[in-house]
Protein backbone atom coordinates (compact mmCIF):
# COMPACT_ATOMS: atom_id res chain seq x y z
CA UNK A 1 0.00 0.00 0.00
CA UNK A 2 1.42 3.43 -1.39
CA UNK A 3 2.08 5.70 1.38
CA UNK A 4 0.63 8.74 -0.69
CA UNK A 5 -2.67 8.67 1.72
CA UNK A 6 -1.22 9.36 4.87
CA UNK A 7 -0.78 12.98 6.52
CA UNK A 8 3.10 12.17 6.95
CA UNK A 9 3.11 11.46 2.74
CA UNK A 10 1.23 14.88 2.01
CA UNK A 11 3.58 16.49 4.46
CA UNK A 12 6.74 15.40 2.95
CA UNK A 13 5.23 16.42 -0.60
CA UNK A 14 4.09 20.18 0.18
CA UNK A 15 8.28 20.84 1.77
CA UNK A 16 9.10 19.16 -1.24
CA UNK A 17 7.01 21.79 -3.51
CA UNK A 18 7.82 24.46 -0.85
CA UNK A 19 11.84 23.84 -2.16
CA UNK A 20 10.97 23.97 -5.15
CA UNK A 21 9.39 27.15 -5.37
CA UNK A 22 12.52 28.83 -4.31
CA UNK A 23 13.80 31.54 -6.24
CA UNK A 24 10.79 30.38 -8.87
CA UNK A 25 7.91 32.60 -7.51
CA UNK A 26 7.51 36.48 -6.11
CA UNK A 27 4.81 35.94 -3.40
CA UNK A 28 3.96 32.85 -1.37
CA UNK A 29 1.82 30.49 -3.16
CA UNK A 30 -1.62 30.52 -1.59
CA UNK A 31 -2.85 27.17 -0.17
CA UNK A 32 -6.49 26.76 1.48
CA UNK A 33 -6.69 23.25 1.93
CA UNK A 34 -10.30 21.77 2.34
CA UNK A 35 -11.80 18.61 2.10
CA UNK A 36 -9.87 15.08 3.17
CA UNK A 37 -5.97 16.81 3.79
CA UNK A 38 -7.90 18.74 6.11
CA UNK A 39 -9.60 16.05 7.95
CA UNK A 40 -6.02 13.98 8.19
CA UNK A 41 -4.76 17.07 9.52
CA UNK A 42 -7.56 17.11 12.71
CA UNK A 43 -6.78 13.56 13.25
CA UNK A 44 -10.48 12.51 11.98
CA UNK A 45 -9.07 10.09 10.29
CA UNK A 46 -4.91 9.22 10.02
CA UNK A 47 -5.02 7.27 6.50
CA UNK A 48 -7.01 6.73 3.73
CA UNK A 49 -8.59 9.60 3.63
CA UNK A 50 -7.73 11.70 0.06
CA UNK A 51 -5.36 11.13 -2.93
CA UNK A 52 -4.97 14.52 -2.89
CA UNK A 53 -4.98 18.09 -1.42
CA UNK A 54 -7.60 20.27 -2.72
CA UNK A 55 -7.06 23.77 -2.95
CA UNK A 56 -9.88 26.69 -2.79
CA UNK A 57 -8.13 28.92 -4.22
CA UNK A 58 -7.52 30.23 -8.18
CA UNK A 59 -6.07 28.01 -10.36
CA UNK A 60 -2.11 27.51 -9.99
CA UNK A 61 0.07 28.85 -12.87
CA UNK A 62 1.68 26.78 -15.25
CA UNK A 63 4.63 26.62 -13.49
CA UNK A 64 3.35 26.03 -10.23
CA UNK A 65 1.18 23.23 -11.76
CA UNK A 66 4.72 21.79 -13.43
CA UNK A 67 6.22 21.74 -10.15
CA UNK A 68 3.31 19.65 -8.26
CA UNK A 69 3.65 17.29 -11.03
CA UNK A 70 7.39 16.98 -10.42
CA UNK A 71 7.28 16.32 -7.19
CA UNK A 72 4.29 13.78 -7.47
CA UNK A 73 6.59 11.89 -9.93
CA UNK A 74 9.19 11.70 -7.69
CA UNK A 75 7.10 10.83 -4.77
CA UNK A 76 4.92 8.05 -6.19
CA UNK A 77 1.77 10.21 -5.90
CA UNK A 78 -0.62 11.49 -8.50
CA UNK A 79 0.25 14.26 -11.19
CA UNK A 80 -2.53 16.33 -9.33
CA UNK A 81 -1.57 15.97 -5.63
CA UNK A 82 -2.62 19.48 -5.03
CA UNK A 83 -5.26 20.61 -7.24
CA UNK A 84 -7.82 23.54 -7.15
CA UNK A 85 -10.55 21.51 -8.66
CA UNK A 86 -13.08 21.91 -5.47
CA UNK A 87 -12.99 26.09 -6.36
CA UNK A 88 -13.95 25.16 -10.10
CA UNK A 89 -17.48 23.75 -8.59
CA UNK A 90 -19.91 26.61 -9.28
CA UNK A 91 -20.57 28.39 -6.37
CA UNK A 92 -17.34 26.89 -3.94
CA UNK A 93 -15.11 29.89 -4.34
CA UNK A 94 -17.49 32.66 -4.27
CA UNK A 95 -19.65 31.27 -1.23
CA UNK A 96 -17.57 29.36 0.74
CA UNK A 97 -14.27 30.74 1.07
CA UNK A 98 -15.61 34.02 2.38
CA UNK A 99 -17.78 32.05 4.81
CA UNK A 100 -15.11 29.80 6.37
CA UNK A 101 -12.56 30.75 9.13
CA UNK A 102 -9.16 30.08 7.81
CA UNK A 103 -6.30 28.98 10.66
CA UNK A 104 -2.72 28.96 9.89
CA UNK A 105 -1.20 25.70 9.68
CA UNK A 106 1.45 23.80 11.99
CA UNK A 107 3.92 23.89 9.31
CA UNK A 108 6.80 26.55 8.78
CA UNK A 109 7.29 27.13 5.42
CA UNK A 110 9.58 29.67 3.10
CA UNK A 111 7.02 29.46 -0.32
CA UNK A 112 3.85 28.48 0.71
CA UNK A 113 1.04 30.08 2.67
CA UNK A 114 -1.04 27.09 3.91
CA UNK A 115 -4.25 27.77 6.04
CA UNK A 116 -7.05 25.10 6.83
CA UNK A 117 -10.66 25.85 7.44
CA UNK A 118 -11.70 24.98 11.32
CA UNK A 119 -14.17 22.06 12.12
CA UNK A 120 -17.65 24.10 11.16
CA UNK A 121 -15.58 25.24 7.94
CA UNK A 122 -15.69 21.99 6.85
CA UNK A 123 -18.82 20.97 7.90
CA UNK A 124 -20.22 23.98 5.83
CA UNK A 125 -18.03 23.08 2.80
CA UNK A 126 -19.65 18.98 3.34
CA UNK A 127 -23.45 20.45 4.18
CA UNK A 128 -22.78 22.60 0.71
CA UNK A 129 -21.56 19.86 -1.49
CA UNK A 130 -24.11 17.69 -0.11
CA UNK A 131 -27.15 19.71 -0.72
CA UNK A 132 -25.60 20.82 -4.18
CA UNK A 133 -25.09 17.10 -5.23
CA UNK A 134 -28.83 17.30 -5.60
CA UNK A 135 -30.03 13.79 -5.98
CA UNK A 136 -27.50 12.01 -5.11
CA UNK A 137 -25.27 13.80 -3.11
CA UNK A 138 -21.58 12.23 -3.06
CA UNK A 139 -21.37 9.19 -0.99
CA UNK A 140 -18.03 10.28 0.34
CA UNK A 141 -19.44 14.01 1.24
CA UNK A 142 -22.25 12.14 3.38
CA UNK A 143 -19.29 10.16 5.01
CA UNK A 144 -17.20 12.92 6.03
CA UNK A 145 -20.24 15.19 6.90
CA UNK A 146 -21.47 11.90 9.74
CA UNK A 147 -17.59 11.90 10.39
CA UNK A 148 -17.19 15.61 11.41
CA UNK A 149 -20.48 15.50 13.08
CA UNK A 150 -19.58 12.61 15.39
CA UNK A 151 -15.82 14.48 16.00
CA UNK A 152 -18.03 17.35 17.61
CA UNK A 153 -19.91 14.39 19.55
CA UNK A 154 -23.16 15.71 17.45
CA UNK A 155 -24.86 12.61 16.82
CA UNK A 156 -28.60 13.38 15.89
CA UNK A 157 -31.13 15.62 13.65
CA UNK A 158 -31.76 16.85 17.33
CA UNK A 159 -28.81 17.64 18.34
CA UNK A 160 -28.04 19.65 15.07
CA UNK A 161 -31.40 21.44 15.69
CA UNK A 162 -30.28 22.73 19.46
CA UNK A 163 -27.03 23.51 17.99
CA UNK A 164 -26.36 27.53 17.56
CA UNK A 165 -23.47 26.94 15.35
CA UNK A 166 -24.94 24.14 13.35
CA UNK A 167 -28.04 26.03 11.79
CA UNK A 168 -26.72 27.09 9.30
CA UNK A 169 -27.09 23.48 7.70
CA UNK A 170 -31.26 24.19 7.57
CA UNK A 171 -31.00 27.46 6.84
CA UNK A 172 -28.49 27.45 3.99
CA UNK A 173 -28.20 23.74 3.15
CA UNK A 174 -31.76 22.31 2.91
CA UNK A 175 -31.08 19.53 0.86
CA UNK A 176 -28.47 18.35 3.20
CA UNK A 177 -30.78 19.23 5.93
CA UNK A 178 -33.53 16.99 4.61
CA UNK A 179 -30.94 13.78 4.34
CA UNK A 180 -30.03 14.29 7.99
CA UNK A 181 -33.42 14.46 8.97
CA UNK A 182 -34.21 11.32 7.01
CA UNK A 183 -31.35 9.23 9.07
CA UNK A 184 -32.29 11.17 12.30
CA UNK A 185 -29.50 9.44 13.88
CA UNK A 186 -25.42 8.30 13.38
CA UNK B 1 5.09 4.94 -12.57
CA UNK B 2 4.04 2.82 -9.83
CA UNK B 3 1.12 -0.08 -9.90
CA UNK B 4 -2.28 1.09 -9.22
CA UNK B 5 -3.86 0.39 -6.73
CA UNK B 6 -6.86 -1.54 -7.69
CA UNK B 7 -4.06 -3.94 -9.14
CA UNK B 8 -2.31 -4.19 -5.61
CA UNK B 9 -2.37 -7.56 -3.73
CA UNK B 10 -4.86 -7.61 -1.10
CA UNK B 11 -2.91 -9.53 1.29
CA UNK B 12 -2.82 -8.44 4.80
CA UNK B 13 -5.26 -5.35 3.72
CA UNK B 14 -7.26 -3.87 6.66
CA UNK B 15 -10.31 -1.63 6.84
CA UNK B 16 -8.61 1.52 6.29
CA UNK B 17 -6.56 0.18 3.25
CA UNK B 18 -9.85 -1.12 1.73
CA UNK B 19 -11.68 2.70 2.13
CA UNK B 20 -8.49 4.03 0.61
CA UNK B 21 -8.97 1.82 -2.56
CA UNK B 22 -12.52 3.07 -2.46
CA UNK B 23 -11.96 6.32 -2.18
CA UNK B 24 -9.44 6.34 -5.16
CA UNK B 25 -12.34 3.93 -7.60
CA UNK B 26 -14.46 6.50 -6.25
CA UNK B 27 -12.64 9.71 -7.54
CA UNK B 28 -12.17 7.68 -10.77
CA UNK B 29 -15.54 6.76 -11.38
CA UNK B 30 -17.53 9.97 -10.21
CA UNK B 31 -15.34 11.80 -12.59
CA UNK B 32 -15.43 9.70 -15.16
CA UNK B 33 -14.84 11.78 -17.76
CA UNK B 34 -11.63 13.48 -16.53
CA UNK B 35 -10.41 9.76 -16.23
CA UNK B 36 -12.67 8.35 -19.16
CA UNK B 37 -8.59 6.89 -20.50
CA UNK B 38 -7.72 5.50 -17.49
CA UNK B 39 -10.70 3.60 -16.90
CA UNK B 40 -10.84 2.47 -20.64
CA UNK B 41 -7.42 0.26 -20.00
CA UNK B 42 -9.06 -1.09 -16.51
CA UNK B 43 -8.49 -4.91 -16.88
CA UNK B 44 -10.29 -6.62 -14.94
CA UNK B 45 -8.97 -10.11 -14.62
CA UNK B 46 -6.25 -8.12 -12.66
CA UNK B 47 -8.45 -7.45 -10.22
CA UNK B 48 -9.82 -9.27 -6.76
CA UNK B 49 -13.60 -9.71 -6.50
CA UNK B 50 -13.68 -7.39 -3.82
CA UNK B 51 -12.12 -4.38 -5.97
CA UNK B 52 -14.80 -5.59 -8.64
CA UNK B 53 -17.79 -5.36 -6.06
CA UNK B 54 -16.26 -1.87 -5.50
CA UNK B 55 -16.63 -1.06 -8.83
CA UNK B 56 -20.16 -1.53 -9.26
CA UNK B 57 -21.08 -0.27 -6.11
CA UNK B 58 -20.03 3.21 -7.62
CA UNK B 59 -21.73 2.55 -10.39
CA UNK B 60 -25.00 1.58 -9.24
CA UNK B 61 -25.15 4.31 -6.51
CA UNK B 62 -25.09 6.81 -9.27
CA UNK B 63 -27.20 4.99 -11.24
CA UNK B 64 -24.07 5.12 -14.18
CA UNK B 65 -24.97 1.78 -15.78
CA UNK B 66 -24.51 3.59 -19.19
CA UNK B 67 -20.43 2.74 -17.99
CA UNK B 68 -20.95 -0.81 -18.47
CA UNK B 69 -22.01 -0.41 -22.34
CA UNK B 70 -19.84 2.35 -22.75
CA UNK B 71 -16.41 0.85 -21.67
CA UNK B 72 -16.25 -3.23 -22.93
CA UNK B 73 -13.34 -3.87 -20.98
CA UNK B 74 -16.76 -3.36 -17.84
CA UNK B 75 -19.18 -4.98 -19.41
CA UNK B 76 -19.10 -7.89 -17.51
CA UNK B 77 -19.18 -6.28 -14.03
CA UNK B 78 -22.74 -5.41 -14.95
CA UNK B 79 -23.97 -9.06 -13.35
CA UNK B 80 -21.54 -9.11 -10.07
CA UNK B 81 -23.10 -10.79 -7.50
CA UNK B 82 -22.58 -10.14 -3.89
CA UNK B 83 -19.36 -11.19 -2.16
CA UNK B 84 -19.82 -14.07 0.73
CA UNK B 85 -17.77 -12.59 2.50
CA UNK B 86 -18.08 -9.47 4.47
CA UNK B 87 -15.64 -6.31 3.19
CA UNK B 88 -15.58 -3.70 5.53
CA UNK B 89 -14.34 -0.73 4.69
CA UNK B 90 -15.91 1.73 7.56
CA UNK B 91 -17.93 0.27 11.12
CA UNK B 92 -19.62 3.72 10.55
CA UNK B 93 -22.00 2.76 8.57
CA UNK B 94 -23.97 5.08 6.24
CA UNK B 95 -27.47 5.09 8.00
CA UNK B 96 -29.03 3.92 4.71
CA UNK B 97 -30.48 1.55 2.82
CA UNK B 98 -27.97 1.25 -0.87
CA UNK B 99 -26.28 -0.91 -3.14
CA UNK B 100 -23.44 -1.44 -0.85
CA UNK B 101 -25.39 -3.09 1.90
CA UNK B 102 -27.00 -5.51 -0.88
CA UNK B 103 -23.00 -6.30 -2.08
CA UNK B 104 -22.30 -7.18 1.87
CA UNK B 105 -20.07 -4.40 1.51
CA UNK B 106 -19.92 -2.17 5.29
CA UNK B 107 -19.71 1.85 4.24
Amino acid sequence: MEKASTLEGFEKALFSLDSKLSGVINTKLEIRAIGGFAMMYYGIRNKGYTIDIDSLTYKFDLIVSKLIEEVGEELGLEDDWLNTDCAMLEGFMNELAQEITWRDSKYVFKNIDLKVPDILGLIRSKAKAIHDGGLVPRSTDKKDLIDLLRNMEVNSIEEINSNEELKFIKSKYDRCYKYLCDIECW
Amino acid sequence: MQNKIYYETQIDWDAKDFYYLHRCLHRLFYYYKKYSEEISKMNLDKMSEETKVLIYCIIKYYNYDFIFDDYSNLSTLRDTKPLKNKLVLDDNVLPEENIYKEMNVMY
